[in-house]
C-alpha cells in the first residue's frame, strides 16, 4: 500500500519522524536538525497553500542561492503539492526571466541574497507575481515599488500552523522543471514527473547503502539536476547533506576532511582542479566511502588519482540526461580491470540500470550490429514526461523507433559496447552540444544569441580549449571587417549564463567553407590551435 | 636563478587580473594585499586555474597549491607571497641536487 502512494517529499518527511534530532543540513554555517527544516518547509508550504491563486501549472519557483531559504523552498513546495522550479540569481536576469516566463508559473520564493536582484528580474516581467520572502520582516519597501505583485514576508509566515498531510498530486505530476541549453536560443525546460524520480531513488539509494550516518556532499546548483540527487538521496535516509560555498568548491579539501564527508558526488573538472592544485595527494580523503563522478566525461587518469586520494572510497561514473532524469547508467571503478576497459582515456559509461533499457541505433533509428557506434536511445521508469509545452521538440526527441513498442529517448551522444566487459564507452556528440564544466551547451544557443545582438550573420562558435570530453569554454568567430566587439560582448554576457559566455571573439573578412559550402567549422577550430 | 620577490609575482597578478577585468567589463579601482578576486566575480573555478597556469609559465615552475589555505588562495596578498617563497625554494633545491 505504502508504495503506491509514495513521492519524492516521502523520504524526507518518514526520515523526519525517524530521526527528527538529527542534522539534515549544513550550510553557510548553519546546522538545521530534521524536525527544524522540516518545520521551516511546513510554513512555506502554509503560505502557499493559504495564498495560491491558482495558475493551473502546480508549479511554484525558487530564486535563492544555495541558501536554509532554498533547500526549505523545494521542501514546503513538494508538501504544498507543487513541482518546483529553480532559477538561479547567479545566471542573467534575462534568463531567469525567460525561465519564469515559460514555466508559467506566478509563485516565487526569494532567499534574502537573492533580494538584492529582485528589481532588476521584476522590472523584466509583466506577469503579475506571488513573492513570498522567508528571510525578510518588512517588504513595504518592495510592495511600494512594485504595486501590481504580492509580497508576502517573515510576518505572513507563522510556526506550526501546518500539518503535513499527503500532496494531492499523482505519480505523473511534475516533481521538477529544469532548463537545459536549446539550440534555437532559447532554454528548454524538462518535466520530470514524480514517478521518474522515485524509480530513480529505488535504485540508487540501496546501491550506494545511504545510511543515517552518511555526511554527503552538495556540489550541484539547484538549476542542475544532479542536486535533486544531492538533497533527496540524502533525505530519504535520514543522512545530512552538507552544501559546500562556491569557494569552498575551488580548493574542497578542507571542507571535505573538516565536515568529514563520506559520500562525495561532483563533476569529474572539480577532480581535474582538485589534481592542479595538488590536493588529490595518496590518503588525503580516508573518510570517504563513495564517491561519484556524473556530468561531464571522466578522464582515466583522474579517476585513477581520485582512487589513491580516496582509498577507502568506491568511485562510480554515473551518466545520464536530465530528460531520463539525473542518471540512468553506472560504472564502478575497478583499479584491475577498468584501465583496459578505457577508450581515449576517458573511463566507461557502463551499463544501464536495472530498470532501464538501452539500444544503439543508427540515423534511421535502426538499431546498429553490436560493437558498432551509434546513436544512445534510452527507455524505461526514468523517461521524463518531455519539454514543457513544447510538443514539437518533445515529439523529435521522444521516439518510438521502428520495431519497438516503447518510448524512447533520444540522448545525441555516440556510444559503443566496448569489446571486453560489454560496457558503453562514451564516444562523443551527434550534434554541436558539448559540455562545459558539466553543463550542457548548445553551441546553436550561443550562435544565435550572438547574432542577433551583434546583426551579423557570419557567427560560429567552437568548443575551446578542447578537455577530454568536453571544453572549457567557448569562443566565437564574426565573419565582420570591423565592429565593435565591446559592445556585443556585453550584451552577450548580460544574456548568457556564465559557463555559456564566450571567453574571446575573433573577427574575419571571410570564413572558409567545407565542400558543401557550410562553414568549415573544423577550419575555424585549427585556426584557434595557432 | 635568482630569487623572486612576492612584489614581482604580485605585481605580475595585477596586470593579469586587470586584463581580465577589462576583458569581463568589471571596473576595479586597486587591487590591494587583500583584493580577492573570487569575491569580486572576476575568476571562478576554472578562471582559478588560468591564473595558476600563467603564474606557472611565467616562473617556469610547476605550483603545488595544497598548502595555502582555501580562504586565502584567491586573495592576491597571500597568493603572491605563497608563490614568491615557493618558487624560490623551488629554486633553491635544484641548486642543491647539483
Amino acid at each position: 500500500m505504502e508504495e503506491v502512494s509514495r513521492f519524492l517529499i516521502s523520504g524526507f518527511i518518514n526520515s523526519s519522524e525517524r530521526y527528527t534530532n538529527n542534522i539534515a543540513l549544513e550550510v553557510e554555517g548553519i546546522k538545521l536538525s530534521y524536525g527544524q527544516l522540516r518545520e521551516k518547509a511546513e510554513s512555506i508550504a502554509s503560505v502557499l497553500r493559504l495564498h495560491e491563486e491558482g495558475d493551473g501549472t502546480g508549479l511554484s519557483a525558487i530564486f535563492a542561492y544555495r541558501s536554509v531559504t532554498a533547500f526549505a523552498g523545494v521542501l514546503g513546495i513538494l508538501i504544498h503539492g507543487h513541482g518546483y522550479v529553480p532559477l538561479n540569481p547567479a545566471f542573467p536576469i534575462e534568463r531567469n526571466a525567460l525561465m519564469l516566463q515559460s514555466s508559467g508559473c506566478s509563485i516565487v520564493i526569494v532567499d534574502g541574497e537573492a533580494v538584492n536582484k529582485l528589481d532588476r528580474l521584476l522590472a523584466v516581467l509583466e506577469k503579475r507575481l506571488i513573492l513570498i520572502i522567508p528571510d525578510l520582516e518588512d517588504t513595504s519597501a518592495l510592495e511600494a515599488r512594485w504595486t501590481q505583485h504580492r509580497f508576502l514576508n517573515a510576518n505572513h509566515i507563522k510556526k506550526g500552523s501546518f500539518c503535513y498531510r499527503k500532496p494531492s498530486y499523482t505519480q505523473n505530476s511534475i516533481a521538477y522543471l529544469l532548463f537545459t541549453s536549446g539550440s534555437t536560443g532559447t532554454p528548454k525546460g524538462v518535466a520530470v514527473a514524480q514517478r521518474n524520480v522515485i524509480s530513480y531513488l529505488d535504485f540508487v539509494v540501496p546501491r550506494y547503502c545511504i545510511t543515517e550516518n552518511d555526511r554527503c556532499s552538495q556540489t550541484f546548483d539547484m538549476t542542475f539536476d544532479l542536486s535533486a540527487h544531492d538533497m533527496f538521496v540524502t533525505w530519504e535516509k535520514g543522512a545530512c547533506l552538507c552544501c559546500l560555498s562556491q569557494k569552498d568548491l575551488i580548493k574542497p579539501a578542507g571542507f571535505i576532511t573538516n565536515s568529514k564527508l563520506t559520500t562525495w558526488f561532483s563533476v569529474p573538472s572539480t577532480a581535474i582542479f582538485m589534481k592542479k592544485l595538488g590536493i588529490l595527494k595518496p590518503g588525503m580523503y580516508p573518510d570517504l566511502r563513495l564517491s561519484l563522478f556524473c556530468g561531464e566525461a571522466l578522464p582515466m587518469e583522474i579517476a585513477k588519482q581520485w582512487a589513491q586520494s580516496a582509498p577507502n572510497s568506491i568511485i562510480e561514473n554515473i551518466y545520464g540526461p536530465t530528460e531520463l532524469t539525473i542518471a540512468c547508467m553506472a560504472y564502478r571503478w575497478d583499479p584491475e580491470k577498468t584501465p583496459s576497459e578505457c577508450e581515449q582515456g576517458l573511463v566507461p559509461i557502463g551499463k544501464p540500470f536495472d530498470h532501464m533499457e538501452a539500444i544503439l541505433v543508427d540515423e534511421n533509428l535502426h538499431e546498429v550490429p553490436l560493437g558498432e557506434p551509434g546513436e544512445l536511445l534510452m527507455s524505461g521508469e526514468q523517461v521524463s514526461l518531455g519539454y514543457w509545452n513544447d510538443p514539437e521538440k518533445t515529439a523529435a526527441a521522444f521516439v518510438i523507433p521502428p520495431g519497438k513498442a516503447k518510448i524512447y529517448y533520444r540522448t545525441g551522444d555516440r556510444v559503443r559496447f566496448s569489446d571486453i566487459g560489454k560496457t558503453l564507452v562514451y564516444l562523443g556528440r551527434m550534434d554541436n552540444q558539448l559540455k562545459i564544466l558539466g553543463h550542457r551547451v548548445e553551441l546553436g544557443e550561443i550562435e544565435a544569441v550572438v547574432r542577433k545582438e551583434s546583426r551579423i550573420d557570419g557567427v560560429v562558435a567552437i568548443g575551446w580549449p578542447i578537455i577530454p570530453g568536453g571544453a572549457g569554454g567557448v569562443e566565437i568567430f564574426l565573419e565582420s571587417e570591423g565592429v565593435d566587439i565591446s559592445v556585443i560582448k556585453n550584451r552577450v554576457a548580460s544574456i548568457l549564463p556564465h559557463y555559456m559566455v564566450p571567453r574571446k571573439y575573433h573577427l574575419l573578412n571571410k570564413f572558409p567553407l567545407n565542400s558543401n559550402g557550410k562553414y568549415d567549422r573544423k577550419a575555424l577550430a585549427k585556426l584557434l590551435e595557432t | 636563478m635568482a630569487s623572486i620577490s612576492q612584489v614581482e609575482v604580485k605585481d605580475f597578478l595585477v596586470d593579469y587580473l586587470l586584463k581580465i577585468a577589462q576583458e569581463k567589463s568589471i571596473e576595479i579601482k586597486t587591487i590591494d594585499d587583500d583584493f580577492d578576486m573570487f569575491a569580486v566575480g572576476l575568476i571562478d573555478s576554472l578562471g582559478m586555474l588560468e591564473v595558476i597556469t600563467a603564474l606557472e609559465d611565467k616562473f617556469s615552475v610547476e605550483l603545488d597549491m595544497a598548502s595555502l589555505d582555501a580562504e586565502l588562495l584567491t586573495v592576491v596578498g597571500p597568493l603572491s607571497s605563497y608563490v614568491a617563497s615557493y618558487v624560490n625554494k623551488q629554486n633553491q633545491e635544484a641548486k642543491n641536487t647539483y
